[in-house]
């Protein structure tokens, strides 16, 4: 070791350093407490200080108090040189940050063994403070991850612009990030689709799962996907990522624009609770299957269930940290407590049981993560997050404006036989601004017009044909035949903008073959809604406006791009 | 995405692709078929994953249902989307099918 011996008579610092030397240890010596203080500021390497009391210029006291002061940043043993029959000044020596006491006359065995006795607890001391060094290393790159993965998460989760006025939700987290998930976004149509969610665990672990959950729903719902397609979907997602040892408790349910049915996909979340309006109590729906992200997808079974509730009925999706909080009897929230809330049927339930819950575990820590959504049956209402004003989601979703474009193509013989044409030339279209919300129903026009054309004009093809399934199948076998053979045949189909006649699309389809009686077909389709016929019912119904001429050859629709 | 049959699970189902169409006609009848001799009273046909269709899906559904009449078993359109729905009902097939 490297010993700072100080002492201002020279015959004592010579017996120390002698001792000291004869045992392996480096000298270094100073005649006072400031000329010893200079020493140790200077010199890094000192490991401790061997110390006189009473010295010139500066004690050794007061020396020891200025060597302690930054005792947290660098820890160097003093041990006073001193005789011990005076305890006042012994207990000062211990209020300045002494650590230990030699005895004068110094006897060499003592002097070595308390010199020992701190290096062990020096040593200690150094690998505390390099574990110490490297814990908050280690703390300072996780906190600045956590910040950026937050952000990503908080952007994740909540990408609707609009809030729906049916659905309350709380969620808390219990740790930064949140085993909790609870998503609510608009449905094209207007209704709204409910993700209220739970994973096993909590915190960075359990939220990482939250990601491809909340993907998969904001993409689907989108597409107006079914709640059935939507757990399916996350199921085969989460059975492919998660360990086996975690999994998702989740409702999903789909609420239509009238308010008035609900759909809903239910896996090892809490019952859901149902409160009628003026009922004095709760009728509970249990959840029908396991959660999510357990069983593979050929055993999962998606099948949702779908319910009717009366105007006003309040529905409430909690997840388990509500009834397994505990306060510090370890005692549970429990279920009735929640029920008695519910049941009370004040303004603002949410806000009641989370307070509830906090007060119930008051001074214990929040164990778990707790979210509670509560919907009310009634015509679905969203609002602008922003500004507050009430959004006609189908309408921005399907009313959007396009610009003038017009897109016209021309098939001729071979190309005709294509399966997907129809497909292929929807997903071009579809494209265009204001047009993507209604490819559905366009794909379904364009089909029937383009069936038309090929099947009765060119092929000449009769649908009365399809009356009986043989005859249907006939038909279709008869139409690939036909396919084959064809020469100088063309169908061309154009599509136009038109916003002058608001905001609506114009489809006209124009054949090569030998036309039909249009006026014919038309009345005979009124009578009759056999397997045939169909066709021309359903752009009658879909489209504002049909019209054919040229004797058949050229069909004309309308579709507005603001109706849904 | 093609039909698929679910045969073997309680619930016989038909589960539909993404598009259902003319080009769809001959498989569908021969899932159907094989079918013939399910002892459950329903039948499932599951729009889950279909977007689009057109008037010969609702002649095959038609063929489908006069299949199924003679044997007494009830054919069930589930998880069709609302605009799937929105055809189905402009076409009075609410009538005539149960649409969950």
């Amino acid at each position: 070791m490297r010993i700072l011996v100080v002492d201002d008579q020279a015959f004592n610092r010579d017996i120390l350093s002698f001792i000291l030397e004869d045992h392996h240890h480096e000298v270094i010596e100073a005649e006072n407490g400031q000329q010893a203080l200079e020493r140790y500021r200077e010199d890094e390497s000192i490991d401790l200080i061997l110390m006189d009391v009473n010295m010139p210029v500066k004690d050794g006291i007061q020396a020891t108090r200025e060597v302690k002061l930054n005792a947290e940043e660098r820890f160097v043993p003093v041990i006073f040189v001193t005789a011990l029959d005076d305890s006042d000044m012994l207990a000062r020596c211990l209020e300045a940050g002494g650590d230990d006491f030699v005895p004068k006359p110094v006897e060499d065995n003592v002097l070595i063994a308390k010199i020992s006795a701190q290096a062990r607890s020096q040593t200690l001391y150094k690998n505390l403070k390099a574990a110490n060094e490297k814990l908050e290393y280690h703390q300072r790159i996780m906190a600045r991850e956590h910040t950026i993965v937050e952000q990503v998460f908080t952007q994740g989760m909540s990408r609707t612009r609009t809030r729906c006025q049916n659905v309350d939700s709380y969620t808390s987290p219990a740790s930064m990030f949140n085993g909790d998930l609870v998503l609510v976004t608009p449905a094209p149509t207007g209704g709204v689709y409910v993700l209220v969610g739970d994973f096993t665990g909590h915190g960075l672990a359990a939220a990482i799962g939250s990601l491809p959950v909340s993907e998969i729903f904001y993409q689907l719902t989108e597409q107006q996907a079914s709640v059935a397609r939507i757990a399916e979907a996350i199921n085969s997602r989460l059975h492919e990522l998660l360990p086996s040892s975690m999994f998702f408790c989740a409702t999903i349910l789909y609420m239509e624009k009238d308010g008035k049915s609900l759909m809903f996909w239910s896996g090892g979340l809490n019952d859901m609770l149902v409160l009628e309006p003026g009922a004095t109590e709760l009728k509970n729906i249990a959840s029908a299957y396991m959660p999510l992200g357990i069983l593979a997808p050929e055993e999962f079974d998606d099948r949702p269930t779908s319910m009717e509730f009366k105007e006003g009925t309040g529905i409430c999706i909690y997840t388990d940290g509500v009834n397994e909080a505990q306060n510090k009897h370890a005692e549970e929230f429990g279920y009735q407590r929640l029920y008695d809330i519910l049941l009370s049927a004040r303004e603002d339930p949410i806000t009641e049981i989370k307070n509830a819950v906090h007060d119930f575990c008051e001074g214990t820590e929040q164990s778990d993560d707790i979210s509670i959504v509560k919907l009310r049956m009634s015509t679905v209402v969203h609002c602008d997050k922003k500004t507050g004003e009430v959004v006609d989601v189908a309408q921005a979703w399907f009313g959007q404006k396009s610009y003038l474009w017009e897109f016209k193509l021309c098939l001729e013989d071979a190309d005709l036989d294509s399966p997907d044409i129809v497909s292929q030339i929807i997903s071009v279209v579809a494209n265009i601004q204001g047009v993507k919300a209604h490819q559905d129903k366009i794909f379904t026009i364009v089909s029937e017009l383009y069936s038309n054309a090929l099947e009765h004009g060119i092929l000449g093809l009769e649908s009365s044909m399809k009356a009986t399934p043989d005859g249907f199948d006939q038909f279709y076998r008869l139409r690939a035949e036909r396919l084959q053979n064809l020469q100088d045949q063309r169908i061309e189909l154009s599509f136009r903008y038109l916003p002058e006649t608001k905001n609506s699309l114009e489809i006209i389809v124009s054949d090569t073959g030998r036309g039909f009686d249009q006026e014919k077909v038309m009345k005979s389709l009124e009578q009759n809604e056999e397997a045939f016929g169909r066709g021309l019912m359903l752009l009658k119904s879909m489209c504002d406006q049909l019209e054919y001429s040229q004797e058949g050859r050229c069909a004309k629709v309308v579709y507005s791009l603001t109706e849904h | 995405m093609s039909i698929v049959v679910k045969q073997d699970s309680e619930n016989p189902a038909i589960e539909l692709g993404e598009r259902f169409d003319f080009n769809s006609v001959e498989q569908f009848r021969a899932c159907y078929e094989s079918l013939a001799d399910i002892k459950k009273k329903t039948l499932e046909i599951d729009f889950r994953n279909t977007r689009y269709m057109d008037s010969s899906a609702l002649g095959m559904l038609i063929n489908a249902k006069s299949f199924f009449d003679t044997k007494n078993v009830k054919i069930i359109i589930n998880n069709a989307n609302d605009q799937i729905k929105k055809i189905l009902v402009i076409s009075r097939f609410d009538l005539r099918f149960e649409i969950r």
